[in-house]
């Protein structure tokens, strides 16, 4: 298993598009840290802490899109077959996929909650016991984001289209549910998220930070799975 | 050893693959012809796990490919020369398999060497001309130094010295005992390379045998010389088979060993006795009834 991570490691290392991503990641972080910075200078309550906080969670989204092209890239460009003569065990090496797309977004989150701190904690006086929920709740949800971005890979098995319908899906589709039942739309994968990195209790809107872990934490394996059976069957 | 048995490959209306049996026993070059669209590709890739058979089944020494340990330690294969990150340099995207395979980079740089890409290495494979990418694939099959190479039309794209040096690597390949499975179009460097040849049509095999015999069973028919060849003829005509006379050579429909036998029993002198061969392009097209080769 070492072995097919480390290949999955140099995949990652050997094209730009992760570094891109990270590049992205970065600099949205930055204008969003910059502008609570330039725009209050303090921040009053907990919960202005916790919602700047919250800003790290940006790195979930690059996590997810990290995930897709971790493993939709690998059958868009064709390089799967290569994979799969080396490691024919398709199991083994969706797991790989999984673990270092799952590390590619902690890395990221890690990143994102980086710049948050040296950013506002000196200049708008962020506390960190009040924002401690929502650093760790990022911390936990970016793997999951990385690896339920692997399931969605192996099922669209083309990362554009798997990075659009995300974006569409996250960006629109959610609200649609949302204003079709607000009950349903708690449980939407991205509400899911939402609440775990919330680090508040549950409101009419989203759930509570564990119920949202759990929520998250199943998504995450349903599409794991879903992926992982479309990949067995599928002919390359 | 590669057996295939009773294999079948059905997608929605259209059968790729239909109950085919054929074996490549070790140390061969074996050819694997067909037209275009006949279940070549889909043959090789279920036989390396990439495709899923409907029934049958296709093994590497007894065992499907997912289930061999270290499986490019065992078999190498080149697949299209499309299968590529086009912005990942040639030697990281071997180093990559070398990681999967646990092969040392070292590795690596020998085998770029060797297929001649050791100066375009560090170059994207995006920039990479066909036959640039077919050495690479090349390169890649040989990482984990298998006993078996499977190729799907590795001479598409090389120019003339790719394609000579792809023929001297084949041979000096199977010269160490070593097997090679190899699917082509180019019909006339198929019957210089290979030992044998497996020819399928519609899925379906249609021939399976030595070269030598293919070719001859196509032509179908036996070239005599002999002193006494008006009374060759004589006696084949007894046992039943024509023959045409020109001065002390005789054509007939005779097979080569009915030939042989007849003359001795008739205590006939020959000084020539040839199975009448045509090409392999010739054979493969009066076998397939003239379809377009691919």
């Amino acid at each position: 298993m070492s072995g097919v991570l480390r290949s999955e490691w140099l995949k990652v290392r050997t094209v730009r598009t992760f570094l891109w991503f990270a590049l992205g990641n970065a600099a949205l972080i930055l204008i969003a840290a910059i502008s609570v910075v330039a725009s209050n200078g303090q921040i009053n309550t907990a919960a202005d802490d916790r919602s700047v906080a919250r800003i790290a969670a940006i790195a979930l989204v690059f996590g997810l899109l990290g995930g897709i092209v971790v493993m939709a890239g690998e059958i868009t460009h064709g390089t799967v077959t290569q994979t799969l003569l080396v490691t024919p065990v398709r199991e083994r090496v969706l797991l790989a996929k999984v673990a270092m797309a799952g590390l590619t977004a902690l890395c990221l989150a890690a990143v994102a909650e980086l710049l948050v701190l040296v950013i506002t904690v000196p200049g708008a006086s962020l506390d960190l016991h009040n924002s401690r929920a929502v650093l760790l709740g990022v911390l936990i949800a970016a793997p999951l984001a990385g690896a339920l971005g692997v399931g969605f890979g192996a099922i669209v098995r083309n990362q554009g289209s798997g990075i659009g319908i995300s974006l569409v899906w996250l960006l629109i589709g959610e609200n649609i549910v949302t204003v079709m039942s607000r009950s349903v739309a708690k449980y939407t994968p991205g509400r899911a998220f939402a609440a775990l990195v919330s680090g508040e209790g549950g409101s009419e809107n989203l759930l509570g930070v564990g119920a949202g872990g759990v929520a998250a934490a199943v998504w995450t394996a349903v599409f794991v799975a879903a992926g992982l059976f479309v990949f067995l069957g599928r002919d390359v | 050893m590669i057996e295939v048995v009773d294999l079948r490959k059905r997608y929605r209306k259209t059968t790729a693959v239909d109950g085919l049996t054929f074996t490549v026993r070790e140390g061969s070059i074996t050819g694997f012809l067909g037209p275009n669209g006949a279940g070549k590709t889909t043959t090789l890739r279920i036989l390396l796990g990439l495709v899923h058979a409907t029934s049958g089944k296709a093994t590497i020494d007894g065992h499907r490919y997912r289930e061999l340990d270290r499986p490019v330690t065992r078999v190498g294969a080149v697949l299209e020369a499309s299968n590529y990150h086009p912005k990942r340099s040639g030697r990281n995207h071997l180093r990559m398999l070398a990681a999967a395979a646990e092969a040392p980079f070292s590795r690596v740089d020998e085998l770029l060497e060797f297929v001649g890409l050791g100066n375009a290495g560090g170059r994207a494979v995006g920039g990479y001309s066909l036959g640039m990418r077919q050495r690479l694939s090349v390169a890649g099959a040989l990482l984990g130094e298998p006993n078996v190479l499977v190729l799907d039309e590795p001479a598409n794209g090389l120019d003339p010295e790719g394609i000579r040096w792809l023929r001297d690597f084949l041979r000096t390949f199977a010269g160490d005992g070593k097997t090679v499975f190899i699917s082509s179009h180019v019909l006339g460097e198929m019957q210089q390379l290979v030992d044998e040849v497996v020819i399928i049509h519609h899925g379906k095999l249609i021939a399976h045998g030595p070269v030598s015999e293919l070719t001859a069973r196509a032509a179908g028919g036996t070239r005599v010389r002999s002193p006494q060849a008006a009374t060759l003829r004589d006696a084949l005509a007894q046992a039943g088979f024509e023959g045409s006379l020109d001065g002390d050579q005789l054509v007939t429909a005779a097979p080569p060993e009915r030939v042989g036998e007849l003359a001795a029993a008739s205590g006939i002198v020959l000084h020539e006795l040839v199975a009448d061969a045509t090409s392999l392009e010739e054979a493969f097209l009066e076998l397939t009834g003239g379809d377009e080769i691919r």
